[in-house]
């Protein structure tokens, strides 16, 4: 399928998004944040929707709204670890780190999102960490950072490169099973579970990762 | 005529979520807008359709006797609401 981005989007918009056949990406307000493209983690995550939206589908509210906007993060955070040929403990965990502006910057904020810390007040835009806060009604953008834990913690448990395994087996949660829009985070969780045993049999370290990220947001 | 508050919601740079430091907002005088997109605006309002997206707006349309809440995909609002929203930080 072609892919399509449009970028240099109105005038200085600081955003990037995925509107369900393309992806479109502003260049910032210079002040806040800069040009969406220069984020690689960004157009991971932009391209990222446009997977979930041809495989799991999940729709942008309540609980699979936050599995799709994590999902985004997780795929992005991904692509910027292997592009920059890093392990899960050199990579920093952190969403949008290169498109903050000077005056955000200055402020003391270093990105939007921190996979490995989703309540941090370094970041734009803190999240929550357990199951127990969440909400429904939730923004999506804002209930990912459960799922978002999780996916850093089952990578921190295991080790090495966070594309595999873990990697592996949240890619094969999202696009192995046919749309599932309305897929809670227990059902994923329980997924990417079932997926670690049948996945790598008889692998204790990646099968009690994979459990134990999910069990330590409260899933 | 009554004024529209718009707030853009989602995207990657997801503003105004709770605890968040930025949020994303512009108001602008329904009189403010061409005749054109006031009527294609009001439009909208009178027969609203609930999103599913990734990024849209919020508008809100504030008159003295009442005060109504809509979402809009982004090709649906005209420019000259849309450049009237800001990035505010904390």
């Amino acid at each position: 399928m072609t892919l399509v981005s449009a970028v240099h989007y109105l005038m200085k918009f600081n955003n990037a998004f995925w509107n369900g056949t393309q992806m479109t990406y502003g260049d910032g307000d210079s002040q806040i944040f800069i040009d969406f493209t220069l984020g690689n983690d960004v157009i991971g995550h932009e391209l990222t929707h446009g997977v979930t939206e041809h495989s799991a589908a999940f729709v942008y509210a309540n609980e699979p709204g936050g599995l799709n906007e994590s999902i985004s993060d997780v795929f992005g955070s991904m692509f910027r670890q292997w592009q920059a040929g890093q392990d899960v403990n050199s990579a920093d965990w952190l969403i949008g780190s290169n498109i903050m502006g000077p005056t955000a910057k200055a402020r003391g904020y270093t990105c939007l999102r921190d996979m490995a810390n989703p309540a941090a007040t370094h970041c734009l835009a803190p999240q929550p960490t357990k199951f127990s806060q969440y909400q429904p009604g939730m923004d999506p953008h804002y209930s990912s950072g459960i799922p978002n834990l999780a996916f850093y913690k089952a990578c921190m448990a295991v080790g090495g490169h966070s594309w595999d395994p873990v990697g592996q087996i949240w890619y094969k949660a999202l696009t192995g099973f046919g749309a599932s829009p309305n897929m809670l985070m227990s059902a994923f969780a329980n997924r990417t579970r079932s997926l670690a045993k049948s996945m790598y049999p008889g692998n204790a370290t990646i099968e009690n990762a994979v459990n134990n990220a999910w069990a330590a947001v409260e899933l | 005529m009554g004024d529209l508050v718009i707030q853009e919601v989602g995207g990657f740079a997801a503003g105004g979520t709770p605890g968040a430091h930025f949020r994303k907002e512009g108001r602008l005088a329904l009189s403010d807008l061409s005749p054109e997109d006031r009527e294609r605006v009001l439009a909208m309002f009178a027969n609203p359709k609930p999103v599913n997206a990734n990024f849209y707006y919020r508008i809100t349309l504030e008159r003295p006797s009442r005060r109504q809440t809509i979402e809009a995909l982004p090709e649906a609002v005209p420019a000259a609401l849309i450049a009237s929203v800001k990035t505010i930080l904390d």
